[in-house]
């Protein structure tokens, strides 16, 4: 890059420019040390060249200086499937379809090749992958790898029995949609590790992951029978060794993960939120809600068929608003925000509500596993639509943060 | 027409809302001074509206404005052309948690929330202003808005929360702006605006002719009275231009420095344009039609092109010397002759600080917002803020 000198000058005369980084304890858009893609929905199939539904985000370094952004997939049951970690050069930019990346498996991972004749294998069986590595006795075989094989992450993401593995990640909802998010961190050095993995957070980012607010990103949906497409920033995560996301027992973004001790240093979100939905008139495609949600426990994968024991998750308080200024609970509630990160269409049958516009208040903070039991960090979106022609994404009003919140 | 009907449906929309009970201890939005953050604030922007006024072609924007409250509050609207010319006031009552969806459209045609009416001159005078037509106000004619020859009005829009107690029947209830009464601010929030951190919104550009929406949280900004930041004068406020530099409108000022994702890609038809809204630091009025006011087109101090692979260059190294946001508020299309880019992808820095002759700041300091439309296929569009990369708040 050719400097301007003069602006340069400007720059270095006036001085008034403070840095957008370490506002922690609000969910504003500035490059941060971990990207979190709440939630995504890509076509599983392999071979769709035009996917009918897909996720696709941009991760962008903002410094000058080399970085290392690990990303870490997870299924709607908060199962960490495949890492994949990125080397940027000083203003770099990488750009993912979550299509691309599970069904063309354009990030290269393992692919299943069973010699002829033997029947598909199970946990305990002998596998045979075609670059020949990861054979043995998969008893002890761990998802912690990044070199899961391919068919076992569509069907982690699909809610489906990986033969593999011979157990299953996620919810099934029968459609070949590969559901799930993404954690982005800004990490010292090359990784398969989890966010999970012992030395992965130390105090001060001295650890895998470092504290370096300088990832920045956006991510946007398709979905190609409705006509919709939505977009918003990534949910910036920003890291401060200091005040309270540098105090042991205070409840920050990766807390499962760091048994409280706010090692990772990362400001955690908020718990309440407001949004507005329409479900009638011009939107006639509705409202719906994409969210994300703290799980507290370090989750693996399950025996086939069976739910994690926290699901479904519930909420604390959702409270509906009508244009007249009515307030009602919703009449029909199954639990509308069960998984780790999904999507509820409001007025749909696990969120019914007596009006077809209003306000939604939530609070997730039920008393609930893990650390900081009462308070549950969350994330919510808002798509409204006019069916087969357009949609308009936002964020949901956070309310509050839950470093506000007594642990 | 059933997209009208549930326009107009909205614009009627005000309700009660009964506080939200919690079990957990109860706290307030972290209210952060210094970054652009969606949280309750003082005052919000809509940072560039557009509505075609052809009968027929529904191309508008809608925007909502929330009082997150469990008290009543008065919010205070202006219209602003994009040539920071304030055009329209009028307020709106909103009583605890209430939500009021306002469509820019119905404004132009004469309709205001709470059932009133503009006369049929004031409905040509906005109509003129804002589409950059001359017009004669009474002092001579002259020009407003910059004319792009499209019939679509344009400009943004400020919200403050307010204790102003004229009526729609009172002179000049239509013409309160920050520009032209002393009164507007008061340190600490006792002049017309306060500094009630309630207001949250949201807007949405509605394009049906080519199946376009987006949609963005509006700009909120904060107000604090006891953030030396935010009360000393000489420091930069986002209303700074009309208080004096006193920082008496206490309001946290926006971003200066951005990084801007882009795409355009011909063989998909992906497309960027971006939205914009900056601060000229001038109190503009109309101005003679036949010439551009100064500061006008408003420059900046560095506008650098990254592709994916992390090369870079400025826009005068490459040859690509653009002035894209001349205006305080506007679209300009990545690829187009106002942003002409030296890559198909990529990411753009833009510094917005420029010294304005004969601005009210005698330095650089210049604000801006800037939100990011992009589309592809001819099919899917999408909108987002862009990153701040730097605020411009005094240390």
């Amino acid at each position: 890059m050719r400097s301007n000198l003069g602006a340069w000058l400007a720059v270095l005369m006036l001085g008034v420019g403070v840095d957008a980084t370490a506002e922690i304890g609000t969910m504003d858009i500035v490059p941060s040390a971990t990207l979190l893609l709440p939630y995504f929905e890509a076509d599983a199939e392999v071979g769709e060249s035009s996917p009918l539904v897909d996720t696709r985000f941009v991760v962008r370094n903002t410094s000058s200086a080399p970085a290392i952004a690990h990303m870490v997939f997870y299924t709607d049951f908060g199962v960490p499937t495949f890492a994949h970690t990125i080397s940027l050069v000083g203003h770099d930019v990488e750009r993912f379809s979550v299509h691309e990346i599970i069904a063309t498996n354009s990030l290269g991972l393992a692919e299943e090749s069973p010699v002829e004749g033997t029947p598909v294998p199970g946990p305990t069986e002998v596998a045979l992958f075609s670059d020949g590595f990861e054979t043995g006795d998969l008893s002890n075989w761990s998802i912690i790898q990044s070199d899961i094989s391919i068919e076992s992450v569509r069907a982690y993401h699909s809610g489906q029995m990986a033969s593999r593995e011979g157990n299953s990640a996620g919810f099934d909802y029968g459609d070949e949609i590969a559901r799930g998010y993404v954690t982005i961190d800004s990490v010292n050095e090359i990784t398969t590790a989890l966010p999970s993995a012992a030395g992965y957070f130390i105090d001060g980012g001295v650890g895998i992951a470092n504290n370096e607010n300088i990832l920045t990103g956006e991510y946007e949906t398709i979905d190609s029978p409705n006509n919709f497409s939505d977009g918003n920033p990534l949910v910036h995560i920003e890291a401060d060794d200091t005040g309270d996301t540098g105090t042991p027992g205070e409840y920050t973004f990766y807390s499962r993960y760091t048994a409280a001790t706010a090692a990772d240093n990362r400001e955690p979100l908020a718990t309440r939120y407001a949004a507005r939905f329409v479900d009638g008139g011009a939107f006639d495609g509705g409202t719906s809600l994409s969210y994300w949600r703290d799980i507290k426990i370090d989750q693996g994968p399950l025996m086939s068929g069976s739910s994690p024991a926290w699901y479904p998750l519930s909420v604390n308080i959702i409270n509906v608003y009508d244009e007249n200024g009515t307030v009602a609970g919703p009449t029909s509630f199954s639990e509308p925000f069960p998984l780790a990160c999904g999507r509820v269409q409001v007025n749909g049958p696990s969120l019914t509500t007596p009006f077809d516009f209003g306000l939604l208040e939530m609070d997730f903070n039920i008393v609930f596993q893990g650390e900081f039991s009462s308070i549950n960090q969350v994330v919510v979106y808002s798509r409204t639509g006019i069916a087969g022609r357009l949609a308009i994404g936002n964020r949901a009003l956070p309310l509050d943060n839950a470093l506000d919140l007594t642990p | 027409m059933k997209f009208m009907m549930y326009l107009s449906r909205r614009l009627t929309m005000a309700f009660t809302l009964v506080a939200l009970g919690l079990t957990a201890p109860v706290h307030n939005a972290h209210a952060v001074i210094g970054t652009v953050d969606a949280v309750p604030a003082a005052t919000l922007l809509l940072p560039h509206f557009e509505v075609h006024l052809d009968q027929g072609i529904t191309l508008t924007t809608l925007f909502t404005v929330t009082n997150t409250s469990a008290s009543p509050v008065d919010a205070h609207v202006v219209l602003w052309t994009n040539t920071g010319v304030p055009t329209l006031s009028f307020d709106i009552a909103l009583v605890a948690k209430d939500v009021v969806s306002i469509n820019v459209e119905d404004i132009f045609n004469g309709s205001i929330v709470g059932g009133i009416t503009l006369s049929q001159a004031q409905v040509n005078a906005l109509q003129a202003k804002h589409t950059g037509q001359p017009y004669d106000d009474g002092g001579g004619v002259d020009c407003y808005g910059i004319n792009f020859g499209d019939n679509v009005a344009r400009g943004y829009i400020t919200i403050d929360t307010w204790s102003g107690t004229l009526t729609p029947l009172d002179a000049g209830y239509f013409t309160q702006y920050p520009s032209n009464d002393a009164g507007y601010f008061a340190a600490g929030g006792t002049g017309k605006a306060t500094n009630t951190n309630v207001l949250w919104g949201d807007y949405s550009f509605i394009d049906l002719s080519n199946n376009f929406g987006q949609g963005d949280t509006m700009v909120h900004i904060e107000a604090d009275e006891t953030d030396t930041r935010l009360t000393t004068s000489g420091n930069y406020t986002f209303y700074g231009r009309f208080v004096g530099l006193t920082a008496r409108d206490n309001r946290e000022p926006l971003t200066h420095k951005w990084n801007i994702p882009y795409n355009v890609n011909p063989d998909n038809s992906g497309f960027t344009s971006i939205i914009f809204w900056r601060d000229s630091a001038i109190v503009q009025s109309e101005f003679p039609c036949a010439v551009l006011p100064l500061p006008y087109p408003l420059t900046q101090n560095s506008l650098v092109y990254y592709d994916d692979d992390a090369d870079s260059t400025d826009s005068f190294s490459s040859g690509f010397a653009a002035v894209p946001f001349p205006y305080e508020s506007g679209r300009v299309s990545v690829g187009g002759p106002g942003l002409p880019v030296p890559y198909t992808s990529g990411w753009i820095e833009f510094d917005s600080r420029t010294t304005i002759f004969g601005g009210a700041y005698g330095d650089d300091r210049s604000q801006s917002f800037i939100t990011v439309i992009r589309g592809d296929s001819g099919i899917f569009s999408s909108g987002h803020e862009a990153t701040h990369v730097e605020s411009a708040i005094a240390p």
